[in-house]
């Protein structure tokens, strides 16, 4: 048979289409994934600046702190505390107030306490008593003066330590819930996302799965549209077309695969009276079971086909064993329908008539071949019907 | 001569010129003649005595003076400091190691690797805006880094990293 091409194949288009769908969703959660890692990165960053702020009010208490333990150690007259590291203490002391007045890692003691409004008098104080400082050993009046002055800042200072404190706490609670929500927002978004590319991919199966139904059905009417222009309906037989078209297949093999082609060309005798007496039904239902005793007299790789009418052909190889193989099918045949058939309770006899033609003995191409079989075929009907004629070169020349 | 007398003369010599040479490296920078505003010490090859090389402002200066204009996260818009770059410093005193500690006038300390000021400019500064840094503000000496220059830089590690009231260093 004529071989059918391989329906067109979308396997590829598959894989593809799941591996993009898949990476749209490894973007989409890397994208989620960035955000609430970007924002707990920005919250570090808010949350250690307020930290910093912490540190420079801490740093500013404890240089005071340290400062009036100097000055306490100057005035008593301690030897190491000199008047350059009293100076270097004071010093120290005064260089934290800039950093709170306008430090950026600052800006949360501004935002949390009076400090731009109490640091300045700070400043201001110290600039009063930096000329006192050398004048404190040996002057108690002047000592208590400036310790006072200096233990004035540090209630204040506290203050703004621990509005700094409270505010660094409550930014805490407050990113900390933000970043809570951004979380669930994100895990809602996701799911939402896993759940369309769910849909998709469904949909995108069962697309698949259509399409893949509708190319096998629009094959499957390929083939019968081709079986049925190379077959005879009646019988399910290949055709005339078909059998020549095989034929000349054969015939055109190169010579070390062709082998010796017999051509039998068969016929019902007295068809036309059976079709008359009995009816078309009748006729067509004898056609097919002669059809299929034909059928079993004969191997498979033998081809029989429907010529039209009640005229059959058989091609057959013959093979290197068995000589005449031809016409002893022949035989074959004509015994077969020594039986009668048995149809619709009806008993009918037929006969058959068998001409035969051997390429390449008696013809060159399938047209001769076709042809001289035919012939034979007529000699046989000719000479009384239920029989087998090989075609034989004389015939030829009583035709002519 | 006598060739005894030779070879006394000889050894004396030798003496004479080794005892001569400097002690270890000491002595490749001049002794500072006004107040010391930074002593470095740990692995360098050029310590005084005591294993420490001391500056003054002049002495710094002498190394040769930076320019750098940048903001800094503690001052008001961009300000031109005036330094001796980290990395000339080193070369000064010869630095053997791979990081520095940078120690404040009130004993803060940050821990900064060699790294750091390799690629770029990375200030001991003295002056901003034409002024010396006095200790009440920042001073005598504050590490600048160029932030102006290197947005990059403005992280909490190099902050901390920016010492001021720098009073020593030491290297390791």
């Amino acid at each position: 048979m004529v071989g059918h091409p391989p329906p067109p194949s979308r396997k590829h288009s598959r894989p593809l289409t799941y591996a993009l769908l898949t990476m749209a969703l490894a973007m989409f959660a890397a994208a989620l994934v960035y955000n609430i890692w970007r924002l707990e990165r920005g919250n570090e960053a808010l949350l250690a600046s307020a930290g910093e702020s912490a540190w420079q009010v801490f740093q500013a208490e404890f240089e005071l702190q340290r400062l009036l333990y100097s000055l306490e150690r100057h005035a008593l007259g301690e030897a190491s505390e000199t008047d350059a590291e009293l100076r270097k203490r004071f010093d120290i002391f005064w260089s934290r107030l800039p950093l709170m007045i306008a430090g950026e890692d600052a800006i949360l003691v501004r935002e949390a306490s009076r400090a731009e409004e109490v640091l300045p008098e700070f400043l201001a104080t110290l600039e009063r008593l930096a000329p006192l400082l050398d004048r404190v050993r040996g002057d108690p009046a002047r000592f208590r003066d400036v310790r006072a002055a200096l233990e004035a800042m540090q209630g204040p200072l506290r203050e703004i330590s621990l509005a700094t404190l409270h505010e660094v706490a409550r930014r805490h609670t407050l990113l900390r819930e933000e970043l809570a929500a951004l979380a669930r927002r994100n895990n809602l978004s996701l799911a939402g996302l896993v759940g369309s590319i769910a849909i998709l991919l469904f949909l995108l199966h069962r697309e698949v799965g259509h399409t893949r139904f509708l190319l096998a059905r629009s094959h499957l009417q390929e083939r019968r549209v081709r079986h049925l222009a190379h077959h005879d309906m009646l019988t399910g037989l290949p055709n005339r077309r078909l059998f020549e078209e095989r034929l000349r297949e054969m015939l055109r093999r190169p010579e070390p695969h062709r082998r010796r082609v017999g051509l039998l060309l068969l016929d019902l005798d007295h068809f036309k009276a059976v079709n008359d007496t009995h009816g078309h039904a009748v006729g067509d239902a004898l056609l097919r079971a002669a059809a299929r005793r034909m059928r079993t007299c004969m191997r498979r790789a033998d081809m029989l086909a429907r010529m039209g009418g009640d005229e059959f052909a058989v091609l057959q190889e013959e093979t290197e064993e068995e000589e005449n193989l031809c016409l002893r099918l022949a035989g074959r045949l004509l015994d077969a329908f020594v039986e009668p058939f048995e149809l619709d309770g009806r008993r009918l006899r037929a006969s058959l008539s068998v001409g035969i033609a051997l390429f390449p003995d008696h013809a060159r191409d399938a047209a001769e071949l076709l042809r001289r079989a035919d012939l034979a075929l007529y000699r046989a009907k000719a000479a009384g019907r239920r029989r087998l004629v090989l075609f034989e070169a004389e015939m030829e020349r009583d035709l002519s | 001569m006598t060739d005894r007398e030779w070879v006394t003369g000889v050894a004396m010599l030798a003496l004479l010129f080794l005892s001569s040479a400097p002690p270890a490296a000491a002595g490749c920078l001049p002794p500072p003649r006004g107040e010391v505003v930074l002593r470095v010490s740990g692995a360098i090859g050029c310590a005084d005595l005591d294993g420490e090389a001391r500056f003054d402002i002049a002495l710094l200066e002498s190394l040769g003076t930076t320019r750098m204009i940048t903001r800094t996260p503690w001052t008001e818009g961009e300000g031109v400091f005036e330094g001796v770059t980290l990395r000339r410093l080193m070369t000064a005193v010869e630095a053997r190691g791979e990081s520095l500690r940078a120690i404040a006038l009130n004993d803060y300390a940050a821990e900064i690797p060699f790294a750091e000021f390799a690629a770029f400019d990375v200030l001991i500064a003295w002056s901003l805006d034409g002024e010396r840094l006095s200790r009440r503000d920042k001073g005598p000496l504050w590490i600048v880094y160029p932030w102006s220059e290197r947005p990059e830089l403005d992280t909490r590690r190099i902050r901390q990293h920016s010492v001021w009231q720098l009073a020593r260093l030491v290297v390791r």
